[in-house]
């Protein structure tokens, strides 16, 4: 299991080659717990919206989202198989 | 140990005949000036030659081969000979029982000299029974800092021969500690932090291979914690406070340098640092050399970075090799595109940076673990204004601009990088600038003219600038600084 924290402010960099993808935490609220990244891939940023279950693919894993926090401090736990 | 490989009598001799060399390559280059303008005069006017090098020959400032020889090569040979001289004095040294290190022994430096050698060794141990008096112990480091510091590669490894690892590291303990004993207003000690880095770095760039590890030792300060920075706090376990992030120090694989010097070869790693990383990136762009200036890999592996202190004080921060590294074996922080340089820049700023006053992310502020003012971390780097980083990156002071398109353009046209930060909400963004707009971030300017700006994210080229039109920029972005390269030689 591949845990990853999503912290503002930082570029997180998953996976190689044509499935790289960076990800960034752009915005999240506590009630109802949700938060908005940007995937970007070629140079191109998309967002998705995230809620706690909420299955995502990123850089040819699947990730699950566990975790959802605009307090104390934002976040948002990825968990992937691997 | 014996010198095979160096007959001094036939080094001397190739350094006469240099010497002589240079001296003749006068006549040489007015012979064939001579040639050629004889030619000329029988072509009626049309050149002799359209070889480049030898149409320098001629008229009153020749320049290039080979008239550049004759201060050249008597440079060379006075290099020759200095290196034969600290040989000499090595070969005596050793007779007497003290040992050189090979590498150091063809050194273009004064001779090694054992007494000032002595005299440091002498004055290192002495510290412990150091009676500092009510003026604290600044100005009796920085007399053994002084004694230290003056000393050539070849004394440093001497030196460190005789040295004990329990006097070196009570040195480094002691001009590391600036506390204050509270009952004299004169008390003064430890070594400012750019001094004792600048002093810590001249031995690390010095040291030989088998003394640097005592070095890096002696001064463990060099070295910048990474344990109060996010992504580690992120990995410890909030019971136990075991580290489970599989972040630790180590020599990451790639050059220094590939392909040149771009700001796309810098990316914003896993640190909060944006407002640093941005000023980097940005003053990359508009002066490439700069970089190249400013970093270089010394004889024993070692690299230093120039940059500023918080007084202004021109800086060479030298460090070993090693840098924070995720589990995967790359740098935890910036990083290039395959190079490595802004690592470097990075852990050089993170030992010299001495503007943290705190600061946290959202949620954090007051909570101690966080919010807390460091010197000579990764966590001093995490959360700071833009203000804060070009004068150490540029040794100049930035300006601060108004929130206006046009001095931003005025800015940058006159050369100054600029950067500027995100405010904090994106709600009101427009629709086409949100998927790329990230709030409380800093972007650097690499392009602006009349009717639009583009904004490149410190983040790397793995994302698309932003293009602004002058409202836009105007309603979504504040504190531009520009960053004043003019004075930085």
């Amino acid at each position: 299991m591949t845990r990853l924290t999503v912290r503002p402010g930082i570029p997180y960099r998953l996976g190689e080659g044509d499935a790289a993808v960076a990800l960034a935490l752009k915005e999240v609220s506590d009630d109802p717990p949700v938060a908005t990244v940007g995937v970007v891939r070629n140079r191109r940023t998309v967002e998705h919206e995230l809620r706690l279950g909420d299955h995502v693919e990123l850089a040819g894993l699947a990730w699950t989202v566990v975790r959802v926090e605009a307090s104390p401090r934002p976040r948002v736990d990825l968990e992937a198989a691997t | 140990m014996s010198y095979t490989g160096f007959d001094v009598e036939r080094l001397r001799t190739f350094a006469v005949h240099l010497r002589r060399t240079g001296s003749s390559v006068g006549d040489l280059r007015r012979d064939v000036a001579a040639v050629l303008d004889d030619a000329e005069r029988a072509l009626r006017g049309r050149p002799a030659t359209s070889s480049p090098a030898l149409r320098r020959t001629q008229g009153f400032l020749p320049w290039g081969l080979p008239s550049s020889l004759a201060w050249s090569l008597p440079e060379v040979a006075g290099s020759i000979e200095r290196r034969c001289d600290h040989l000499e004095a090595c070969r005596v040294l050793f007779e007497d029982g003290h040992h050189v290190h090979a590498h150091l022994a063809f050194e273009d430096a004064p001779p090694p000299d054992a007494t000032t050698v002595q005299d440091a060794l002498d004055a290192l141990r002495g510290l412990a029974d150091l009676d500092a008096g009510i003026n604290g112990n600044r100005d009796d480091l920085r007399r053994i800092a002084d004694l230290l510091a003056g000393l050539t590669a070849a004394e440093l490894d001497l030196f460190l021969d005789d040295a004990s690892a329990d006097d070196l590291r009570a040195f480094g303990d002691a001009v590391a500690d600036t506390s204050d004993s509270g009952w004299s207003p004169f008390d003064h000690n430890g070594l400012p932090v750019g001094e004792r880095i600048a002093l810590a770095s001249t031995l690390l760039s010095l040291a030989g291979p088998t003394h640097l590890d005592d070095v890096a030792s002696a001064f463990p300060w060099m070295t910048p914690g990474f344990d109060t920075t996010d992504v580690f706090l992120d990995g410890a376990n909030p019971q136990t406070g075991e580290d489970a992030s599989g972040i630790t120090y180590g020599v990451p694989e790639g050059p220094l340098f590939a392909d040149g010097v771009s700001s796309t070869d810098v990316y914003q790693g896993r640190l909060g640092d944006c407002w640093f990383i941005a000023s980097l990136a940005a003053s990359t762009q508009m002066d490439p050399d700069l970089i190249a200036r400013n970093i270089r890999e010394n004889p024993n592996g070692t690299i230093s970075v120039r940059l500023w202190d918080r007084d202004g004080t021109e800086r060479w921060v030298t460090m070993t090799r090693e840098l924070p590294l995720a589990d995967d074996g790359t740098p935890l922080g910036a990083h290039g595109d395959g190079e490595l340089w802004p690592a470097y820049y990075e852990k050089a700023f993170a030992l010299l940076y001495e503007g943290d006053k705190g600061g946290a992310p959202d949620g954090k502020d007051g909570d101690p673990l966080y919010d807390r003012s460091e010197q000579g971390t990764y966590g001093a780097l995490e959360w700071d204004w833009t203000e804060k980083a070009p004068p150490y990156v540029s040794g100049n002071e930035s300006r601060g601009l108004d929130v206006s398109f046009e001095d931003v353009q005025s800015a940058f046209d006159s050369g100054s990088p600029v950067i500027v930060a995100s405010s904090d909400d994106k709600d009101d963004v427009p629709e086409h600038l949100q998927a790329g707009y990230f709030g409380r971030h800093v972007y650097y300017v690499t392009e602006i003219t009349d009717d639009h700006v583009l904004l490149a994210n410190p983040w790397g080229d793995d994302y698309e600038p932003l293009r602004l039109t002058p409202a836009e920029f105007e309603a979504h972005f504040d504190s531009p600084q520009a960053i004043d390269l003019g004075g930085t030689p």
